[in-house]
């Protein structure tokens, strides 16, 4: 008996010291060993070449790949010396396309090609959305090769803190086993380096805006090597931005499930980069209605990066990740598998992404502002309302009355208080004046008139207040979803998401005359006023015109002009909004003199 | 009076913004309506400006931050003068 607690007992013990061991020492040792091989590495993606480092690739196509920097990665990473950059000369799309042989994609939604050359997804334009409102217009463009005017473009690939082995890069000439990308139908690129490693890419497309790149290295040599998976996409020039505040243009991204932003221009010469560690999310460029992500398996641990670059002797951003290093044994092989989506940031294939692939917070792409909580609901009704009456801006209006609606006994408690006090000014006048000097005498006059006249408002300043953010919130929604592009609505308005075509200026296109672009854009803006906000402005006159005019003579002259200032203001605003605008006054204008002819009955 | 402190002029100078320009330019933008709706008399805007005037910046400031604070449909309302 005791012969076999004991025998237990040194199983156990041995058990624990074993397991001790593990847990206590050797698995922090690995984990401490890992971390400092993550740290120099990436260290080593973060050094900023300068001139004289004799680490930094040397020369064009020379092999030493994207070690170089993923701040200066572009130039690695694209095959191009960081040390003295060669300038390329910048050939028009077609002919950049043209510089490489390429594998053709064929998706519903995405068009475009892979370059054998670099093995990288540089060319994508989007066959469903147009550049402009016209039926022949071309389709917008996405990414562009790297000697393209406007080069965009994505590069996946490995990087390695041994510089001994040769990675392939942006000049690399991969060998492909089809023509042709399209939905069901991979490609799968192969190259072969000259230290034993075989690598094989494969580009997978869905029927949306997916493509996923799986990156596999074989080892064929004698020793074990890490590599370390990275992807990043350049964007030569500054992008160019609507430029309102109210939307979010330039870098987003999600790390650890919280929303990243920053502008372009939050990138200067003193900050370079801007980095996240995440567990999975995703780092991506956006302009209002495009966006390109870069996707890593959201399983792994990255380091994210924003950074500001040079793009062949261009100006450029960068955004990049960085995953942990993967040991690849003599014989062995490793993969690594991301994704990039590029294409339009439709509310429902975005949701559509995050809960089929789980890509984390793929819905904040969207900028639904600090009123998220609102401007997501509204959006589900009136996506319903546009399916249900089939013309976007009706779904406006309807959406507006359903709103005016719900606020329909405040307002008119408020418009009622407003009538009665509209009355009691001049006696309360009176009494002031009268009483003037007499404080105690004033007060008990006063208090007297207000409870004779029961005005005695329900809501007060605090509903108003919250009204407020619940009209801006539907003004967000217009402002930012995509399913307002190029949507038409009456008469001359083609699309609801840009300004109203016409100009009272040119006397609606009789006189050859358009404000010349070198103008600040609000002046340019100032001086295309179109026929809505005008409508706009007139409702706004209206409307002020039923409320009492303020006492002081300079406030009153201030009150009168700025229905003219924001009318001016909203000139350059798209149509569907100066139409929302003028409809919500119209409505409160219809709403206040109901009641008021109610109440003189 | 305290009309050289220049800490009373400011809250002048913010109400008279508010009241002239930010007040009506958000009523009209946010499309809740337009016109003056204010429980009380005088309105908050006013008050706090009276407040200030009389009491000084900080007892002012404050007495006129908890007029704000009262106005919601409990807070009472009509002519509610500083005192």
């Amino acid at each position: 008996m005791s012969e076999n607690r004991n025998l237990i007992l040194a199983i156990i013990l041995s058990l624990l010291i074993v397991v001790g061991y593990q847990f206590l020492y050797a698995m922090p040792k690995m984990q401490q060993e890992q971390e400092a091989r993550d740290r120099a590495a990436i260290a080593l993606l973060q050094q900023k070449p300068t001139g004289t480092t004799t680490a930094a690739p040397a020369a064009v196509g020379t092999g030493v790949a994207p070690l170089a920097t993923a701040a200066t990665a572009v130039s690695s990473a694209t095959g191009m010396a960081a040390v003295a950059p060669t300038v390329r000369p910048i050939l028009t799309r077609d002919k950049a396309l043209a510089q490489s042989q390429r594998i053709k994609i064929d998706s519903p939604r995405i068009q475009g090609s892979i370059s054998l050359t670099g093995g990288r997804l540089d060319d994508v334009t989007l066959p469903t959305y147009r550049q402009t409102v016209e039926a022949n217009s071309p389709p917008v463009t996405l990414l562009s090769p790297r000697d393209s005017p406007e080069a965009y473009y994505t590069d996946t690939g490995w990087t390695s803190l041994d510089t001994k082995i040769e990675l392939p890069n942006g000049e690399t000439v991969w060998s492909s086993n089809g023509q042709v990308l399209k939905p069901g139908q991979d490609v799968e690129l192969t190259w072969q380096n000259k230290t034993g490693q075989r690598f094989i890419r494969k580009f997978s497309i869905d029927a949306n805006y997916m493509v996923t790149v799986t990156d596999l290295v074989e080892n064929r040599g004698s020793a074990a090597i890490t590599l370390y998976p990275y992807n990043l996409a350049v964007h030569s020039n500054i992008p160019p931005t609507t430029d309102f505040f109210i939307l979010h243009e330039g870098f987003v991204g999600v790390a650890d499930d919280k929303l990243v932003e920053h502008n372009y221009g939050d990138l200067k010469p003193e900050v370079p980069a801007i980095e996240q560690e995440s567990r999975g999310g995703w780092t991506g460029l956006t302009d209002k209605y495009f966006l390109l992500a870069l996707i890593p398996d959201q399983a792994s641990r990255v380091k994210t990066g924003f950074r500001s670059s040079q793009v062949n002797d261009r100006q450029g951003y960068q955004i990049d990740w960085l995953g942990e290093g993967k040991l690849i044994a003599a014989g062995g092989s490793v993969s690594s598998t991301s994704r990039i989506f590029a294409g339009a940031k439709e509310v429902k294939t975005l949701e559509t992404y995050q809960k089929t692939l789980g890509v984390q917070r793929f819905d904040y792409a969207v900028d639904w502002g600090w009123f998220f909580f609102l401007t997501r609901p509204y959006f589900v009704v009136l996506d319903w309302l546009v399916k249900l009456v089939g013309n976007f801006g009706v779904a406006i209006l309807v959406m507006t009355v359903i709103i005016k609606g719900l606020f329909y006994p405040l307002a008119n408690r408020a418009y009622i208080m407003q009538n009665k006090m509209k009355k009691l000014t001049p006696k309360i006048m009176e009494i002031r004046e009268k009483y003037k000097e007499d404080k105690v005498k004033l007060n008990q006059e006063m208090m007297g008139i207000y409870k004779k006249e029961k005005v005695n408002p329900v809501s007060g300043c605090l509903p108003i207040l919250i009204q407020i953010p619940i009209f801006f919130a539907l003004y967000k929604v217009l402002f930012v979803t995509i399913e307002m592009r190029h949507a038409p609505f009456f008469g001359w308005i083609q699309d609801l998401s840009a300004a109203d075509p016409t100009n009272v200026f040119t006397l609606f296109g009789l006189l050859p005359w358009t404000p010349p672009d070198w103008l600040p854009l609000w002046v340019q803006s100032s001086l295309h006023l179109g026929l809505w906000p005008i409508i706009m402005g007139v409702t706004m006159y209206v409307q002020q015109k039923m409320n009492p005019q303020p006492p002081d003579p300079i406030q009153a002259k201030i009150f009168a002009w700025m229905p003219i200032v924001i009318t001016f203001m909203l000139s350059g605003f798209p149509a569907g909004l100066v139409i929302y605008w003028a409809w919500n006054n119209l409505l409160s204008v219809a709403q206040q003199w109901y009641i008021g002819r109610r109440m003189e009955t | 009076m305290h009309r050289r402190n220049p800490a009373i002029g400011l809250v002048t100078l913010l109400v008279w913004l508010w009241r002239s320009i930010l007040g009506p330019l958000i009523n009209m933008m946010s499309g809740s309506g337009g016109g003056r709706v204010c429980r009380f008399d005088p309105t908050c805007s006013e008050y706090m400006r009276e407040a200030v005037t009389s009491y000084g910046f900080w007892r002012g400031g404050w007495m006129g931050l908890k007029r704000v604070f009262r106005c919601h449909p409990f807070g009472g309302s009509g002519y509610d003068p500083v005192p």
